[in-house]
């Protein structure tokens, strides 16, 4: 791979070998499962092949490779929500749970991810993809700015926005638990 | 403006979000495995010409669809032809455009997905130039409706691919594709085809108008290569 080369001259196993990484956090920043993640890769590197022709770099490419990305998440969603399988229990983020040797701290530990898990489900994507940069990876916002391609004032805007959607979602998910 | 601060590090910030977000981690990163897994399908995909593959995979949907069934899924990659029976989708817009590239490069996976994804709605939204996806979606049944015009696209495009030994039909064939779907989802292909239809009938100049058009509109990208092979070996098209 020309490691010098500009992103609009890449071929397309070049985009991927240096922008895969990128698109499989993405994906799962917007709340793709981790049994749809394969796939959903996939997906977003078949619309790449697809036009990458039409990609004269006005944009960066981890933008354009986000706005992919988005649509194939929401798709991956939407096909998730039709299946009957428990919706937590095949996110990536439950498989991390290191065991501690104490079942009921696991259990803890397993519940409050569930928990995180609904709220965030019931997100918008782009939003719920910009809090989990900013409050969980803790990335800067200049940083998200520079991977999504947008304005650091719109990453500000977008994240306030994303915690008032947080903070419903966690409010409505409490009084139905409560209910 | 002042940079935020992390919920978790700001004290006043509400008790039960501040506990939520402590349980939540860092996406994964792509480990070598899946990586290596996937670029091994997408060598594959990108050994077929853009749109050789794409008419392909759409076919499939369509023949999918027709048949009801089961359909067989042929692809040419590298010069062989794989076949492997699937079952096919339940509905139009499930069809998967790259199972064939998928089931060829990746005989690991034992069994089709129960459920394939409806990647041909993702593949099928064309995008403007030089931008990213229209911010609007389709309703379901614009998705339904907009798949089988996808279908009926690639359809009338494999068959002028199919008669590209007698370029005259295949012209006259990709003249009726742009009439019925002049801002087709497969336009670039049917461009594509185009040229290789006019180099075969000798119609050389034209050829190269249209493949300078073509250039202009994406310069130095993809489907350069393939161009330059059109225009500069008659004989070869696939």
């Amino acid at each position: 791979m020309d490691r010098d080369a500009p992103d609009d001259r890449l071929t397309l196993l070049e985009v991927h070998d240096r922008y895969a990484d990128f698109v499989w956090r993405s994906l799962q920043r917007l709340g793709v499962r981790n049994e749809e993640l394969d796939d959903a890769l996939q997906d977003v590197f078949v619309v790449v092949h697809k036009k990458l022709a039409t990609f004269r770099g006005d944009a960066r490419l981890t933008t354009w490779l986000y706005a992919i990305a988005l649509r194939v998440a929401h798709t991956a969603r939407r096909r998730a929500r039709r299946r009957p399988t428990a919706v937590e229990s095949e996110d990536a983020a439950l498989d991390v749970v290191d065991p501690r040797g104490d079942p009921e701290a696991d259990a803890v530990e397993r519940e409050g991810r569930r928990h995180l898990l609904r709220v965030l489900s019931a997100m918008n994507p782009a939003k719920r993809a910009v809090l989990v940069m900013f409050e969980i990876e803790r990335l800067q916002a200049d940083a998200i700015a520079e991977q999504l391609g947008i304005p650091v004032g719109t990453v500000y805007s977008r994240l306030h926005a994303a915690r008032a959607d947080f903070e419903r979602a966690a409010r409505r998910l409490r009084e139905r638990e409560e209910a | 403006v002042n940079e935020p601060r992390p919920l978790l590090d700001d004290d006043a910030a509400a008790p039960e979000l501040r506990r939520l977000l402590a349980y939540g981690t860092a996406p994964r990163p792509l480990d070598a495995r899946a990586r290596e897994r996937s670029r091994r399908r997408l060598a594959a995909l990108a050994s077929v010409p853009a749109a050789a593959g794409v008419v392909l995979w759409v076919q499939n949907l369509a023949l999918g669809a027709a048949l009801g069934t089961a359909a067989s899924v042929a692809v040419v990659v590298g010069g062989v032809v794989f076949k492997k029976p699937v079952a096919a989708p339940p509905v139009s817009n499930s069809a998967r455009p790259v199972a064939s590239a998928r089931e060829s490069a990746a005989p690991e996976r034992a069994a089709p997905r129960a459920e394939v994804a409806p990647s041909a709605e993702v593949v099928a939204e064309p995008a403007p130039r030089n931008s990213a996806w229209p911010a609007s979606r389709p309703s379901a049944s614009a998705a339904h409706e907009e798949d089988d015009g996808v279908a009926r696209e690639a359809a009338l495009l494999e068959s002028a691919r199919r008669a590209l030994g007698d370029p005259g039909r295949a012209l006259s064939l990709l003249a009726r594709h742009q009439h019925e779907f002049p801002r087709g989802v497969l336009a670039t292909e049917r461009e594509l085809l185009m040229i290789d239809a006019l180099v075969r009938a000798g119609r050389r100049s034209e050829a190269e108008e249209r493949g300078a058009r073509f250039r202009a509109r994406a310069p130095g990208n993809f489907y350069e290569e393939r161009l330059d092979r059109l225009l500069g070996n008659q004989g070869e098209s696939k």
